[in-house]
C-alpha cells in the first residue's frame, strides 16, 4: 500500500515535471512566434492614426460642404429675387414702346387738324415751327394730291435739340442713332398723307439690352483658371467645383496625414519592436544581445535600463561562473595538497636517515649520497612550498565585511611590503575613504598584486622595478578604486581575461594562483577587478573597485 | 469677260477625305455656295440651327426686345494647312423693335465697315436673313488657283457669345486675400467653363478650288 502510494506520488511528480517541460516549450514557442500583422503595435497605431485622420478630415469636409451649400442657398435666393425683378421689369419696355407709339400716333393725328387752320400761311414755315415746338420730331412729310411733297426736318442743331428732349443736353448722340418711329395719317378725306418721324431716346433700348445681358448671365459667375484667366461658369458648376476642390485638397491632406502617421508610427513602434526582439533573444538565453540606442525618450530610457540590467546579469553570470571555476580549482588544490603533503615528511626523514647512517668509508659514495640527499631535500622543499600555495589557495578564509579605511590598509600594506624587491609609491588619495571589506584580505590583494608586478618586472629584465599604489573614489558610482601600476612588461590584450584564471602564468617560477586569489577575494567583496595598460609607468595597471561603506562618499 | 463664274464645288470624294486630315478638317462638312470675281471670293451658306424658332428660350428673349447676336468667324484654309489663308468676321444682330413693330437685322462686317440694317415684319424672315450668310471670305488674288489648289472654309458660328465683364482684379493680393486668390484658382481648376456662347456651331465647307484664269 505504502509502495503504491510512493509510486503514485513519484508518477505525479514525473507528470508534473513533464507538464512543466511542455509548458516551458510552449512558452518558448510563444516567445519565438511573432503576432499577425493586425496584432502588431505598428499596425494598430497606424490604423488608429489613419482612422482619426479620416474622421477629422471627413468631419471637416462635411462641415465645409454644409457651409458651401448654405451659402449656395443664400446665393440662390438672391438670384431668384434678381430673376423675379428682371421678369417684372421685362414687360415695361414693350409697354413703354406701345404707349409712346400711341402717343406719337395721337400727336400725328392732330397735325392734319392744325394744317386745316393754316389759311394760306406758308406751309414750310408752319411745319418748321411745329417741329421746333416738339423736341422729339425728326421730320415731317406732307403729301398732297397733285402737289409736290413738302419735307421739313430738323436743321443742323437736330442732335442738340433731341438731346434736350431727354433732359441731358450734354449728350451728343447722332440723329441716326435715335430710334426713328415714322407714323402716317391721312391728310383729309380728299387724299393726301401726313408722315411724321418721331425720335425715341436710344438709351431706353441700350438699358433694355443691358437688362437682357443681365438676365442672360444671371446665375453665371466669373471664375479664375489656374493661369489667372477669367471664365464664366454656372453657379451649380462652381459649387460642384468647390466641393471637388475641397475633396481633392482634403484627400491630399489625408494622404499626407496618413503618410506622416505611418512614418511616426513606424518610428515609434520600431523602437518597441527592437526592444521586443532583444527581449525575445534574451528569453531564448542569448545574454550577449543589447538593445540599440533608442533616443532620450521613455523608450530610450527603458532600453538603457534593460541594457544595464543585461550588463548586470552578464556580469553576475560571469562572476558566478568564475567563482564556480575557482571553487573547483580550490577543491582540486586542496586534494593535491593533501595527497602531496602527506608523503613529504617521511621522504624527508628517510633521506635524513640515509645521510646520518652514512658510515663514511667510501668518500665517493659519501659525496654521491650527500648530493642526492640535497637534491631530494630541495625538491621536497619545493613541493612543500607548492603545497603551501595550494593550501593557501584552497583555504581562503571567508570574507568578513566591515567598514575599513583605505588609508589604513595602504599603511599596513607598506609596512608588510618590505620583502618585495621594487620601489614603491603610495598615494592615499582622499582621506577618510572607507570601503566595505576585510582588511587582512584586502592587504593580501595588494601584496599579491605588488609581488606579481615586481616579479614580472624582474623576469622581464627591468633593473629598477617601480610600483605605484593609489586610492581614489568614484562618488557618483559609490565605489572606491585601488590602482596598482608598474613599469613591467604589461599584459597583452588577449591575455587580460586569462591572467585571473587559476594556474595561468607566464612567469617561470609562478604558480598562477596569485592573481586568481586576488580576483576571488575581490569578487567575494562584491567588487570588480580589471587589468589594463598604465599610461604613467608603461606597465600593467590593475584596478580594484570596492563598494564604499554607507557613510563614505 | 467672265463674271461670277461658278466655282467648282466639289462633292467630297474619298480621295479628298483622305487628303484632309488636320484638325480643322475633322469638323463636319456642310454645303456652301461659292462664287468669285476678279476681286472677291464670296460664300453663301445657311446655318439655320444657330437660331431656330423652336428654341423657346431664344424666341422669348428675341420677342422680349433683347438683341440676339450672331457672330460668325470664317477662315479659308488650304488643304493640309492649319493656318488660315484668309479670315473674315461677321456680326449680325436680330432685335424686335416694339416702336415700329418689326424686326431689325443689323449686319456688321469686320474691318470697321458701317453696319447695314434691314427690317422684317415677320420673325421667320428676320431669322432666315440673320442665319444665312452671304459674305466675302477672301480677296481672289490671295487665293492660289488651280484644280490642285484645294481649299475649304471653317465656320465658327456663335449665338450670344458670352463676354466676361471684368478684366480680373488688379494689384497683388496679400495675406488672406492672397490665400483666397490661390484658393480661387484652385477651385477654377475644377470648373468646367460655361460654353462660350448660348449656341455654338462649327463646321467646314466642302472643298473647293478656284479655276485658273484663261489666257
Amino acid at each position: 500500500m505504502a509502495a503504491s502510494e510512493r509510486a503514485r506520488k513519484a508518477g505525479s511528480r514525473a507528470g508534473r515535471r513533464g507538464t512543466q517541460g511542455f509548458r516551458a516549450v510552449e512558452q518558448h514557442r510563444e516567445l519565438q512566434a511573432r503576432p499577425p500583422w493586425w496584432g502588431r503595435l505598428e499596425a494598430r497605431i497606424t490604423i488608429s492614426l489613419v482612422a482619426i485622420g479620416i474622421l477629422c478630415v471627413g468631419a471637416t469636409s462635411y462641415l465645409v460642404a454644409l457651409t458651401v451649400q448654405y451659402y449656395d442657398q443664400v446665393s440662390e435666393q438672391q438670384v431668384e429675387l434678381q430673376d423675379q425683378a428682371l421678369r417684372l421689369a421685362e414687360p415695361y419696355y414693350e409697354e413703354l414702346a406701345a404707349a409712346q407709339r400711341e402717343a406719337f400716333r395721337a400727336r400725328t393725328q392732330l397735325l392734319p387738324h392744325e394744317l386745316r387752320g393754316l389759311d394760306g400761311a406758308p406751309l414750310e414755315a408752319f411745319l418748321d415751327d411745329w417741329i421746333r415746338a416738339r423736341a422729339d420730331v425728326i421730320e415731317v412729310v406732307i403729301e398732297r394730291p397733285g402737289v409736290e411733297a413738302v419735307i421739313v426736318g430738323r436743321g443742323a442743331d437736330a442732335a442738340r435739340d433731341l438731346a434736350s428732349a431727354t433732359g441731358d443736353p450734354g449728350a451728343s448722340v447722332a440723329v441716326d442713332e435715335w430710334i426713328h418711329v415714322p407714323l402716317e395719317w391721312p391728310l383729309s378725306e380728299t387724299g393726301g398723307l401726313v408722315r411724321v418721324t418721331w425720335a425715341v431716346d436710344p438709351s431706353i433700348r441700350t438699358r433694355h439690352q443691358q437688362l437682357g445681358e443681365l438676365a442672360r448671365d444671371l446665375g453665371a459667375i466669373e471664375v479664375k483658371g489656374a493661369g489667372g484667366e477669367v471664365r464664366m461658369a454656372e453657379r451649380d458648376e462652381v459649387r460642384r467645383a468647390v466641393i471637388t476642390a475641397l475633396t481633392v485638397a482634403s484627400s491630399l491632406v489625408l494622404f499626407v496625414a496618413i503618410l506622416a502617421g505611418i512614418l511616426i508610427a513606424r518610428r515609434t513602434t520600431r523602437k518597441v519592436s527592437d526592444l521586443s526582439e532583444v527581449m525575445r533573444r534574451v528569453a531564448s538565453g542569448d545574454l550577449s544581445v543589447r538593445a540599440p540606442r533608442l533616443g532620450a525618450d521613455e523608450l530610450g530610457q527603458l532600453a538603457s535600463a534593460f541594457n544595464t540590467m543585461l550588463d548586470e546579469l552578464e556580469h553576475t553570470r560571469r562572476r558566478i561562473a568564475y567563482l564556480q571555476r575557482v571553487g573547483a580549482w580550490q577543491e582540486m588544490a586542496r586534494r593535491i595538497a593533501h595527497e602531496i603533503k602527506n608523503p613529504l615528511t617521511p621522504i624527508q626523514l628517510a633521506v635524513q636517515q640515509l645521510r646520518e647512517k652514512d658510515p663514511g668509508n667510501d668518500a665517493r659514495f659519501s659525496a654521491l649520497l650527500r648530493d642526492s640527499v640535497e637534491i631530494v631535500e630541495d625538491e621536497v622543499e619545493s613541493l612543500r612550498r607548492m603545497v603551501t600555495s595550494f593550501s593557501q589557495f584552497a583555504k581562503l578564509p571567508e570574507v568578513e565585511l566591515e567598514a575599513v579605511a583605505l588609508a589604513r590598509i595602504l599603511v599596513e600594506f607598506e609596512r608588510a611590503y618590505v620583502h618585495v624587491d621594487a620601489a614603491l609609491e603610495i598615494d592615499v588619495g582622499t582621506e577618510g575613504l572607507e570601503v566595505l571589506g576585510d582588511r587582512q584580505l584586502l592587504k593580501q590583494v595588494l601584496v599579491n598584486l605588488a609581488e606579481n608586478a615586481a616579479l614580472s618586472a624582474r623576469e622581464a629584465g627591468v633593473e629598477q622595478p617601480r610600483i605605484r599604489v593609489s586610492a581614489r573614489s568614484v562618488a557618483d558610482r559609490g565605489v572606491a578604486c585601488l590602482v596598482v601600476e608598474d613599469n613591467g612588461p604589461g599584459i597583452a590584450n588577449e591575455r587580460r581575461e586569462l591572467v585571473f584564471e587559476p594556474y595561468e602564468t607566464t612567469r617561470v617560477h609562478g604558480t598562477g594562483l596569485g592573481l586568481a586569489i586576488v580576483k576571488k577575494i575581490v569578487l567575494d567583496h562584491g567588487g570588480e577587478i580589471s587589468v589594463g595598460h598604465s599610461e604613467a609607468l608603461g606597465g600593467a595597471r590593475f584596478e580594484v573597485r570596492l563598494r564604499l561603506s554607507g557613510g563614505a562618499a | 469677260m467672265r463674271r461670277r463664274r461658278f466655282v467648282a464645288l466639289l462633292v467630297a470624294s474619298p480621295a479628298l477625305t483622305v487628303l484632309l486630315g488636320a484638325a480643322p478638317e475633322t469638323l463636319p462638312r456642310r454645303k456652301a455656295d461659292f462664287s468669285f470675281t476678279s476681286r472677291e471670293l464670296k460664300m453663301r451658306v445657311a446655318i439655320p440651327d444657330l437660331l431656330r424658332t423652336t428654341d423657346k428660350q431664344a424666341m422669348k428673349m428675341l420677342d422680349g426686345g433683347y438683341p440676339t447676336r450672331l457672330v460668325y468667324d470664317l477662315g479659308v484654309y488650304a488643304k493640309g494647312s492649319r493656318t488660315p489663308s484668309s479670315l473674315a468676321h461677321v456680326e449680325i444682330s436680330v432685335q424686335w423693335d416694339p416702336w415700329n413693330q418689326d424686326y431689325i437685322v443689323q449686319t456688321t462686317l469686320g474691318g470697321g465697315a458701317q453696319p447695314t440694317v434691314r427690317r422684317y415684319a415677320l420673325r421667320d424672315d428676320a431669322i432666315k436673313a440673320a442665319t444665312t450668310l452671304s459674305v466675302v471670305i477672301a480677296k481672289t488674288p490671295d487665293i492660289p488657283r488651280g484644280e490642285d489648289q484645294i481649299h475649304f472654309v471653317q465656320v465658327v458660328a456663335q449665338r450670344n457669345p458670352i463676354q466676361s465683364k471684368s478684366g480680373g482684379s488688379g494689384g497683388v493680393a496679400r495675406g488672406q486675400d492672397r490665400d483666397l486668390e490661390v484658393f480661387s484658382r484652385w477651385v477654377g481648376m475644377f470648373v468646367r467653363s460655361r460654353p462660350k456662347a448660348e449656341k455654338l456651331v462649327e463646321f467646314r465647307t466642302h472643298p473647293f478650288y478656284v479655276p485658273r484664269e484663261q489666257d
